[in-house]
């Protein structure tokens, strides 16, 4: 051993020879016994903790002897106890009952106190945990602890019960017993296993009851500003965890609604939306959620909707591969005994034993059916778009909640009926108009001559258009719709979008960040242009392409980047817009009307891309380099052309 | 060659606004060159001013035809859009369909267009308003009058009409001797 590398230690701290005032104690035989190794360990703990906190002198020699003494009352018991019962676990959970008893608070300082309690948690946590069974009766002791005055020590009792409860509650649901069953008679173990459960609901119980009001109370904290929030904070916190953890126990309803109130909760709800496998969750959750919304008469913060962003809708709708083997089997199975050979009665009797057992494997493996998972998603969807429809339909509060809802409705527009097609476009198109709104009449609807409005922001229309593509793409194709006035508003857009230094901005929120202005704005013209079906009028491709152009130049160098890129797969895609390269070929009649917003109109096809060769000088060598790609592409098919 | 009186002009523009809406400041409004509509015998020209000033110098009964033909007007006073039209009508079109190459031929030959070839259309046309018919790569073929919404096109069966036929670019054959 190196004596250099050993920690050094300074000499308060070493070991003191042990010097113990307490008096020699008679035992229940009749010796007198010093009591000496009995709980070295346990001062040792308090010890360094009293160290490690700060030193009033004073308090500390009062609290060591107070301490001390609270261990002399107990070390009777204790001694008898090692007398009598050899078992190890047994012992220690007796010698802790010390614990049990309550540190006298008017005779410490706080920080002294919170140490004590600080223990007292952890040794019982402990216990409990060493013998789940017969720890139950303990929770009642930490309930006791968590009822505190000391917020401090508040908190710190609620963590410990929730550690303790995640670890000792079962995955299943325990339900009352009815009449029948309790007056039937039972044997002796099951009759433990019903008390035990029974005190463990009921103290599980207690503790959410805490939970509740804790969290409640901080809640009211703008009427009554001493309500203390961070003691609320936990408790909403241990109120996620629990229900992420122990999703299928008791009261999970009413933990759910007390968290849909709850703003720091929110991460919990989302990972339980992504958890789920058999959809009651989430809809109980969405169902209360969107009650609470009604209720508040869909004034909310838009981090309200954000979870439902995370429900696994988009893929639990839809026929997952497994369920379509599954059922290819059965078809196949029913249709075998027809064709197959006579069998022996013998060979008949092993069959349906073997579906038995078969049938109840499955039953077994819990797997939850399509059928039930299609039910509750239903459910859930059919919560969602009733929320989302009528906060559009709102008019006053065009607020936060637009954007929040619109992108919930481009993620799940695959999933809306046909039938609301034309209500949901048209209310789009309004909102994105800004007709939609307070103090607009229907009648400055008709005559509203521009298509931007300074009413709506770039980001809620840019997302009304995201939506209706998404509505579009996913079951509209079958109508082959032309959707006009949507291509015009983004067209209109673009130029209030070049002048926007923040486009590539994102915006970092609790749950993640949001997409930037760009992002959305080149998922539209993704979906516009190079989806599978090309866009008829190639004039309007070409309109849209000079204005990118125009654009590009206003651009930070990213945003720049993309756009010359989405112009080279648009060249690629349609190659009748060569002409917007070449000027010897042919020119176009007439005037290119550059301010007009209306791409089938504005001629493009009189102008051509002279934008490009700036961008060849742009400062970024980035935009340089894709400006002399697309340039590069464009003679090369130029001269394909003439060969 | 004359002007339109005021209720020509109205009876002319309340039919273009079933095609082009409000285009139609478009066509009078150019940024190149002022055009108006002249009448001669009760056709309807569009035509640049300066050419509109050319064509004074020829007499009522020597002059053919100048610009482009619009449409006439019958002995009822009600005004009839021409094939010849279509070129702006295209150009300015606020309602559009497309049809599918299969259905060219049928409605270049005169008929309605069914359900079954239509390829796109516009998204929200109202019944009995005037369409701008195309083939899938946007050539115009001609105009007609839709016979639903749009809405209500889908659940029409594939035989059924969805646009009533008005003129095509097949005129230009059939009726060569009436056209102009």
């Amino acid at each position: 051993m190196n004596y250099e590398q050993n920690l050094r230690r300074f000499e308060q701290t070493e070991k003191k020879p042990k010097l113990t005032n307490r008096l020699p104690i008679k035992t229940a035989d009749g010796r007198l016994a010093l009591p000496e190794n009995s709980d070295e360990e346990n001062d040792d703990i308090s010890d360094s903790a009293h160290t490690d906190g700060e030193s009033s002198v004073g308090g500390e020699q009062s609290a060591e002897e107070q301490h001390s003494t609270l261990e002399v009352d107990s070390d009777g018991d204790e001694d008898q106890e090692v007398s009598t019962r050899p078992s190890y676990t047994e012992t220690k959970l007796e010698e802790q009952d010390d614990y049990v008893i309550e540190p006298d608070r008017s005779r410490m300082t706080r920080k002294q106190y919170i140490i004590a309690q600080q223990n007292r948690l952890a040794v019982i946590a402990d216990a409990i945990m060493q013998d789940p069974d017969n720890g139950v009766k303990y929770l009642k002791t930490l309930h006791n602890i968590s009822s505190d005055v000391d917020p401090r020590v508040k908190r710190l009792g609620l963590l410990t019960q929730l550690a303790v409860f995640c670890d000792i509650l079962p995955e299943y649901r325990i339900r009352e017993l009815t009449e029948k069953e309790q007056q039937a008679k039972v044997t002796k173990d099951v009759r433990q296993q019903r008390m035990h459960e029974e005190q463990l609901v009921h103290s599980y119980s207690n503790y959410l009851k805490q939970l509740f009001t804790a969290s409640k109370q901080a809640l009211k904290v703008f009427a009554n500003p001493s309500a203390d929030i961070e003691t609320g904070i936990v408790a909403a916190r241990a109120l996620g965890n629990l229900i992420n953890v122990r999703p299928l126990f008791n009261f999970r309803k009413d933990i759910l609604s007390a968290l849909v109130d709850i703003y720091t909760a929110r991460l919990a709800v989302l990972r339980l939306f992504r958890d789920d496998v058999s959809g009651e969750l989430s809809q109980n959750a969405v169902m209360l959620a969107a009650k609470r919304i009604k209720r508040l008469s869909y004034r909310v913060d838009p981090s309200a909707l954000r979870p439902w962003l995370h429900l696994r809708l988009r893929e639990e709708l839809r026929e997952n591969p497994e369920d379509r083997k599954r059922k290819d089997e059965e078809q196949r199975q029913r249709e075998q005994p027809k064709r197959a050979l006579h069998m022996s009665k013998k060979q008949a009797k092993m069959r349906k034993v073997q579906q038995d057992v078969d049938k109840s494997l499955v039953e077994a493996e819990a797997e939850v059916s399509r059928e039930e998972r299609e039910k509750w998603y239903g459910e859930t969807l059919k919560q969602v778009f009733i929320t989302y429809f009528r906060i559009l339909k709102q008019k006053d509060n065009i607020g936060g909640l637009l954007p929040a809802v619109l992108e919930g409705l481009a993620k799940y527009a695959h999933l809306i009926s046909v039938e609301f097609f034309v209500d949901l476009f048209q209310l789009l198109k309004k909102i994105m108009r800004g007709q939609h709104g307070v103090g607009i009449g229907a009648e400055e609807s008709e005559h509203g001559e521009d298509l931007v409005s300074s009413r709506v922001g770039l980001r809620t229309a840019l997302l009304c258009i995201l939506s209706a593509l998404h509505i579009l793409t996913g079951q509209g194709e079958a109508l082959n719709l032309d959707i006009k006035d949507f291509f015009y508003q983004l067209y209109a857009l673009l130029p209030p979008l070049a002048a926007r230094p923040q486009i590539e901005a994102t915006q970092a929120t609790w749950e993640e960040t949001v997409r930037s202005e760009s992002d959305l704005l080149f998922e539209c013209l993704q979906l516009m242009f190079l989806g599978r079906t090309k866009v008829s009028s190639i004039t309007r491709v070409a309109a849209f392409c000079k204005r990118i152009a125009e654009c590009a130049l206003c651009w930070p160098p990213k945003t720049a980047v993309r756009a010359i890129e989405f112009m080279h797969r648009l060249l690629i895609k349609y190659p009748a817009l060569d002409r917007l390269l070449s000027s010897e070929e042919q020119a176009g009649c007439g005037l290119y009307l550059r301010d007009l917003d209306d791409p089938d109109m504005c001629n493009p096809f009189a102008t051509c891309l002279f934008e490009l060769h700036w961008l060849q000088i742009h400062y970024h060598a980035g935009v340089q380099a894709a400006t002399a790609r697309l340039l590069n592409f464009a003679k090369t098919e130029q001269k394909k052309h003439r060969l | 060659m004359r002007p339109l009186t005021d209720d020509e002009t109205k009876v002319l523009f309340e039919k273009l606004a079933k095609y082009i809406a409000r285009n139609i400041i478009h066509l009078i409004d150019r940024p190149d060159e002022p055009y108006c509509f002249r009448l001669q015998k009760d056709r309807v020209y569009y035509v640049s001013e300066s050419n509109m000033r050319r064509a004074t110098a020829i007499g009522r009964k020597n002059l053919v035809s100048l610009g482009i033909c619009f449409g006439k007007f019958t002995k009822t006073g009600k005004f009839r859009l021409h094939i010849t039209a279509l070129q702006y009508l295209a150009q300015y079109a606020k309602y559009k369909v497309w049809i599918k190459p299969n259905g060219e031929m049928p409605f270049l030959y005169g008929n309605h267009v069914v359900k079954a070839h239509i390829g796109r259309v516009t998204e929200d046309i109202p019944e009995h308003q005037g369409v701008v018919i195309y083939n899938m790569a946007d050539v115009p073929l001609g105009f007609g009058v839709s016979a639903r919404s749009t809405v209500d096109m889908r659940k029409v069966d594939p035989t059924g009409i969805a646009v009533f036929h008005q003129a095509d670019n097949g005129e230009y054959l059939r009726e060569e001797d009436a056209l102009f």
